[in-house]
C-alpha cells in the first residue's frame, strides 16, 4: 500500500513530466486498436484476391506494432532522465533500491491503466466515427462494417503489457546501474558525440541496395508478394542503418568542410544534430518508415479504386463468359432463347481443355500437376490451355498446324520471345505464333498463359497419359468457352437474369458477368481504398506525433543552448533562421527518403496491382504522385506548427 | 577617456500583472575609463546582477542614461542588440556557459562565427589567444572532459577573441576552487596589461581586491567606491574587507 501510495503521489506531483508520456502512451494504444479493428475486419476476407490485401495491412500492423515499442522507449527515456534525480533524492533519504524498484513499478502499473483506458476508448471512438464518416463518403457497402471482437482488444492489452514489461525492466536498470549522486545528477550527464561505425553504414547501403534490387527486377507478382516481405524488411534494416550511422559520416563530413562549417546556421545545427544524432536517428528512420507506409497503403488502395474500369476491362474482356463441360447444349438453348429478347453481339464459343499447368524449362514445357511442385521457380509456371486442330478449323476457318507443328497463341506472355522450337513429353514441334484467335484476347496477368493448336490424336493421347491419377482425371475433360457481349438499358438486372437462366439451364457451368463484378468490384476496392485511408491517416498521425514529441521535447533541453547563445550575440532573426533549418532538415530527411523508397517500391507494387487485375502503369504513377503532393502538404502543415512551438521554447524573454 | 558612463540609471521590475513591483536598480551612477579594471561588489539581492544585464544589453533600464563609447544603450532594440553585443562585448559567466555540442575550438569560435568572419581570420584570431592562455592542447575536446579551471580559460578565449571594448564578468571565481581563482584573476590582470577593459560583478572581496577598482552596491545604489592606488593586492584587500564590515554590517 505505501508503494502504491507514493507512486500515485509522483504521478501527480510530477504531472508536467507525465503528461506527455501518458499521452502518448494512449495515442500509441488507440492507434494499435485501430489497425487491430482495421486488419480483423470481417470485410478483409470478402476482397477478391483478399490474400495479399491481408499480407499488405498485417505487414503494416507489424509495422506499426515495431514503431510502438520503439517510441514508448523514446518517450519512457524522456521521463526518466527527468525523474532520476527524484530517484537520487530517495536514496539519499534511505530508500533502498529495492523499494525504488516498487515505486516505478506501481508508477508504471497506473499508467499503464491510465493509457490503456484512456487509449482503448479514443481508438474506439475515432474507429467508429472514421467508419461512419468514410463509408458515407464512399459508400462502401455492408462489408466493411465496425465490428469489435474481444480477441482484438485482449492483444492490445497483451501487446502494452508486454511493452510497460519491458520500459519497467529498462528503468530498472537504470536505477541499479547509477549511484545516489549520479541519480541526483540525472538530467545533467552529458552524452558524448556518437561514433559512426563505417561497416553499419556499409551494411545499410547492401541492404539497400539488395531492397531495390529486388523491388526493380521482381518478375512474377506471384512470388513478388514473398519477396516483397524480404524487401520491406531489408528496406527498414537499411533505413535504420543508414540513419544511424550514415548521418553521423554525413554531419562529420559537413564538419570538416570549414567554410560550410562555419556560417551561423550551419554551425549550429551541424554541431546540435551531431550530438544528438543517436536518439534522432533512430526517430528520424521511425518519421521515414512511417512516411513510406503511409504513401505506399495510400498509392497502392487509391489505384485499385480510381483503377476498377481498367480491372474489369482486364478481367472482362466480354459482357458474359460461361465455362461449362463440352456437351453442355443446354447452354446454347438458353442463349438461343436469349438472342430473341436481347440484342447478342460477338457470340462466340470455342472448346478446350481446361488450364493446365506447365513448368517452361526454356524452351520445353514439362507438364506439373500442383504450384507446390513449382514452388522455388513459380516465375517459371505458365498455363497451357490446349486446342485441337479440328477445333481451330472450326473456329477459325483455316487449317490446323501441319505434323510437328504447333500454333501458339500467347494470352498472358512477359518473358523474352517465344522459341521457335519446344519440347513437349519427349516430342519436338516447331512453334508458330497466331497473331489472333476467336473468343481469346491478350491480357496482363499474374500467370502466364498460352494457348496452343495441336494435332487431335496426339492430344488425347498426352490427356490421358499425363493426367491418369484419378485425383487430375477432371483435366483430361475438355470445357467449352463461351462469350458474348449484349446491350441494354438496366444492364445489371438483365446481367443477373441471364445469369440465373444459365445457372438454371446448367448448374455445374460458371457464369461471370462483367456488369455484377462491376458492382462487387466498386464495394471491394472502394472498402479497402476506405481502410487505405484509414491506415494513411493513423500512420500521419504517428509520425506527426513522434515530430512534434521529438522537437518539443529537444527544444526544452536547447532552451539553455539557445540562451547562451543569445547571450553571446545571435538575434532573434538568426534564432528563427537556426530553427527553421534545423526544422527543414529534420523534417526533409525522411520525407525525401520516404519518396525515394517509394520510387523503388512501384515496380512491386505493379506487380501486386497485377494479382488484382489492375495493368494501367500510368494511373499508379499518377496516384502516387497525388499522394505524395498531399501528404507533402500535411508534412508542411505539421511542420509550421512544430516550428512555431519550438521557436516559443527556446525564444529568450526579457 | 570615458569608455562607460551610467547616469542615474534606475531598474524596477513588474513580477505578475497586478504583483508588487520590485526597486532593483534605484540610482545608480559611475563612469568606467578606458583601459581601466573596475569590480562591483554586493551581496545578493543587491541589483549587481541587473546592473550587469543592462551593461550587456540583456535588459533595458527603467530610466536613466548608459553610455558605451558615445553609443546610447538605452534605445538599441533587440534586433540590434545581438550583433552590438557580438561586436563590443565580452561575456565571461559564473558556469562558464560553453556549449556542450561544440568542442572547445568551435566555442571559442563562435562569436567570429555568428559576426561572419571568414575562416582564414578565425585561425588567424585563435591562435595567440589559445596560446596566452595555455588551452591550445584541448582545441579539439568538448566541455565535458574539461576542469572547470580550463572551461573558465575557454570562456574568457570566447569572451576576448573579438578584441571586445569591454570585458563584462560575472562572478567568473564563482564555480571555481581558490587556485584555479587565483590563477584566472591573474589571467584578468594580463589582459588588463595588455590594455583591456574589464567590469567584473563579484561577491568576492579576493576576486574584487585584484582590480584597480571597486564599487559597492547595497539596495539599488552605489554606495562606496575604493581605488587601489599603489597598495598591493594584500592591503587593497584589508582595505576592501574594512569597507565591507563598514557598510554592510550596519545594518543589524
Amino acid at each position: 500500500m505505501f508503494f502504491q501510495k507514493i507512486a500515485f503521489s509522483n504521478l501527480r506531483k510530477n504531472a508536467k513530466a507525465y503528461t506527455p508520456f501518458l499521452v502518448s502512451m494512449s495515442f500509441l494504444v488507440a492507434v494499435l486498436m485501430m489497425t487491430q479493428i482495421i486488419v480483423n475486419n470481417p470485410g478483409m476476407k470478402e476482397l477478391p484476391s483478399s490474400q495479399s490485401a491481408i499480407f499488405m495491412f498485417h505487414l503494416g500492423n507489424i509495422i506499426l506494432m515495431i514503431f510502438a515499442a520503439i517510441f514508448s522507449f523514446y518517450t519512457n527515456n524522456f521521463l526518466i532522465k527527468q525523474r532520476k534525480k527524484e530517484f537520487g533524492l530517495y536514496n539519499v533519504l534511505g530508500l533502498g533500491k529495492r523499494e525504488i524498484a516498487f515505486v516505478v513499478f506501481w508508477e508504471l502499473f497506473y499508467s499503464f491503466l491510465i493509457s490503456l483506458a484512456a487509449g482503448l476508448i479514443s481508438g474506439l471512438l475515432f474507429a467508429r466515427l472514421g467508419f461512419l464518416i468514410l463509408k458515407k463518403i464512399l459508400a462502401v457497402g455492408e462489408f466493411f462494417v465496425f465490428k469489435l471482437s474481444f480477441e482484438s482488444i485482449g492483444f492490445v492489452i497483451l501487446y502494452f503489457m508486454c511493452v510497460f514489461g519491458c520500459l519497467f525492466l529498462f528503468d530498472l536498470l537504470q536505477v541499479r546501474k547509477t549511484n545516489p549522486l549520479q541519480l541526483l545528477q540525472g538530467s545533467k550527464r552529458n552524452e558524448k558525440e556518437p561514433r559512426a561505425k563505417g561497416i553499419l553504414a556499409l551494411l545499410g547501403v547492401l541492404c539497400l541496395v539488395a531492397g531495390y534490387t529486388i523491388s526493380v527486377t521482381i518478375k512474377s507478382p506471384i512470388s513478388a508478394l514473398g519477396l516483397f516481405f524480404v524487401a520491406v524488411i531489408l528496406v527498414i534494416l537499411a533505413t535504420y542503418l543508414l540513419f544511424i550511422s550514415g548521418s553521423i559520416k554525413a554531419l562529420q563530413f559537413l564538419r570538416k568542410r570549414t567554410t560550410y562549417y562555419y556560417q551561423t546556421t550551419h554551425f549550429i545545427n551541424v554541431s546540435t544534430m551531431l550530438y544528438r544524432m543517436k536518439q534522432n536517428a533512430a526517430g528520424l528512420a521511425s518519421i521515414c518508415i512511417l512516411s513510406t507506409m503511409v504513401l505506399v497503403t495510400v498509392a497502392t488502395t487509391a489505384s485499385l479504386y480510381f483503377g476498377q474500369k481498367n480491372v474489369i476491362e482486364t478481367r472482362f474482356p466480354y459482357d458474359v463468359q460461361i465455362e461449362s463441360a463440352a456437351d453442355s447444349q443446354q447452354i446454347n438453348t438458353v442463349i438461343d432463347g436469349l438472342e430473341e429478347k436481347l440484342t447478342i453481339k460477338e457470340r462466340q464459343q470455342v472448346t478446350t481443355t481446361r488450364p493446365l499447368l506447365f513448368t517452361f524449362e526454356e524452351p520445353n514445357f514439362v507438364p506439373s500437376t500442383t504450384f507446390e511442385e513449382n514452388s522455388g521457380s513459380l516465375d517459371k509456371a505458365v498455363y497451357l490451355i490446349f486446342l485441337t486442330s479440328s477445333e481451330y478449323h472450326e473456329i477459325s476457318g483455316k487449317t490446323g498446324p501441319a505434323e510437328g507443328e504447333l500454333f501458339v497463341f500467347p494470352a498472358t506472355w512477359t518473358q523474352q520471345a517465344l522459341p521457335e522450337k519446344t519440347t513437349i513429353d519427349d516430342r519436338q514441334f516447331r512453334l508458330r505464333e497466331l497473331k489472333e484467335l476467336p473468343t481469346f484476347t491478350k491480357t496482363e496477368n499474374p500467370v502466364q498463359h498460352l494457348v496452343l493448336v495441336a494435332d487431335d490424336q496426339w492430344l488425347t493421347e498426352k490427356l490421358s497419359s499425363w493426367y491418369q491419377k484419378e485425383d487430375f482425371q477432371l483435366y483430361q475433360q475438355p470445357m467449352t468457352t463461351t462469350v458474348f457481349n449484349f446491350q441494354a438499358s438496366d444492364r445489371e438486372a438483365i446481367a443477373k437474369e441471364i445469369r440465373s437462366e444459365l445457372l438454371a439451364a446448367d448448374a455445374h457451368a460458371s457464369v461471370q458477368s462483367k456488369d455484377l463484378f462491376e458492382g462487387e468490384t466498386k464495394t471491394f476496392t472502394g472498402g479497402f481504398f476506405f481502410l487505405g485511408l484509414i491506415f494513411g491517416v493513423v500512420f500521419i498521425l504517428a509520425a506527426a506525433l513522434i515530430i512534434y514529441y521529438k522537437q518539443v521535447s529537444e527544444g526544452m533541453e536547447d532552451k539553455e543552448r539557445f540562451e547562451i547563445l543569445q547571450k553571446v550575440g545571435l538575434s532573434h532573426k538568426e534564432v528563427k533562421q537556426v530553427i527553421q533549418q534545423q526544422v527543414l532538415m529534420i523534417f526533409s530527411f525522411p520525407l525525401a527518403a520516404a519518396i525515394i523508397h517509394l520510387a523503388f517500391a512501384l515496380p512491386m507494387i505493379r506487380k501486386l496491382l497485377l494479382l488484382f487485375g489492375l495493368t494501367d502503369r500510368n494511373l499508379l504513377i499518377t496516384v502516387s504522385m497525388i499522394s505524395v503532393l498531399l501528404f507533402t502538404m500535411i508534412y508542411l502543415l505539421v511542420y509550421f506548427i512544430t516550428a512555431r512551438v519550438y521557436y516559443r521554447l527556446v525564444e529568450r524573454k526579457q | 577617456m570615458t569608455l562607460l558612463n551610467i547616469q542615474q540609471v534606475k531598474k524596477i521590475y513588474q513580477s505578475q500583472l497586478n504583483g508588487q513591483p520590485v526597486e532593483a536598480l534605484k540610482n545608480i551612477t559611475f563612469k568606467v575609463e578606458e583601459g581601466e579594471y573596475v569590480a562591483i561588489m554586493g551581496e545578493s539581492g543587491s541589483g549587481k546582477s541587473t546592473l550587469l544585464n543592462l551593461m550587456a544589453t540583456l535588459d533595458q533600464p527603467t530610466a536613466g542614461e548608459m553610455q558605451l563609447n558615445g553609443i546610447d544603450l538605452t534605445t538599441i532594440k533587440e534586433k540590434d542588440a545581438a550583433s552590438f553585443r557580438r561586436d563590443h562585448l565580452g561575456f565571461v559567466f559564473q558556469d562558464f556557459n560553453l556549449l556542450d555540442t561544440f568542442t572547445v575550438k568551435d566555442n571559442i569560435l563562435l562569436p567570429l562565427v555568428l559576426s561572419k568572419v571568414c575562416v582564414k581570420q578565425m585561425e588567424l584570431q585563435l591562435q595567440p589567444i589559445v596560446q596566452t592562455l595555455g588551452i591550445a592542447d584541448l582545441l579539439q575536446h568538448y566541455p565535458y572532459e574539461l576542469s572547470g579551471g580550463q572551461k573558465q580559460r575557454v570562456a574568457v578565449a570566447r569572451a576576448i577573441i573579438t578584441k571586445p571594448e569591454l570585458l563584462l564578468a560575472d562572478e567568473p571565481t564563482g564555480a571555481l576552487d581558490s587556485k584555479t581563482s587565483d590563477q584566472l584573476l591573474t589571467l584578468f590582470q594580463q589582459i588588463n596589461q595588455n590594455g583591456q577593459t574589464i567590469v567584473m560583478v563579484t561577491h568576492s572581496s579576493i576576486a574584487a581586491s585584484r582590480a584597480q577598482r571597486v564599487l559597492f552596491i547595497k539596495d539599488g545604489y552605489v554606495f562606496h567606491q575604493l581605488y587601489r592606488g599603489e597598495r598591493s593586492d594584500t592591503a587593497f584587500l584589508e582595505a576592501i574587507a574594512e569597507t565591507m564590515t563598514a557598510v554592510f554590517a550596519k545594518e543589524e
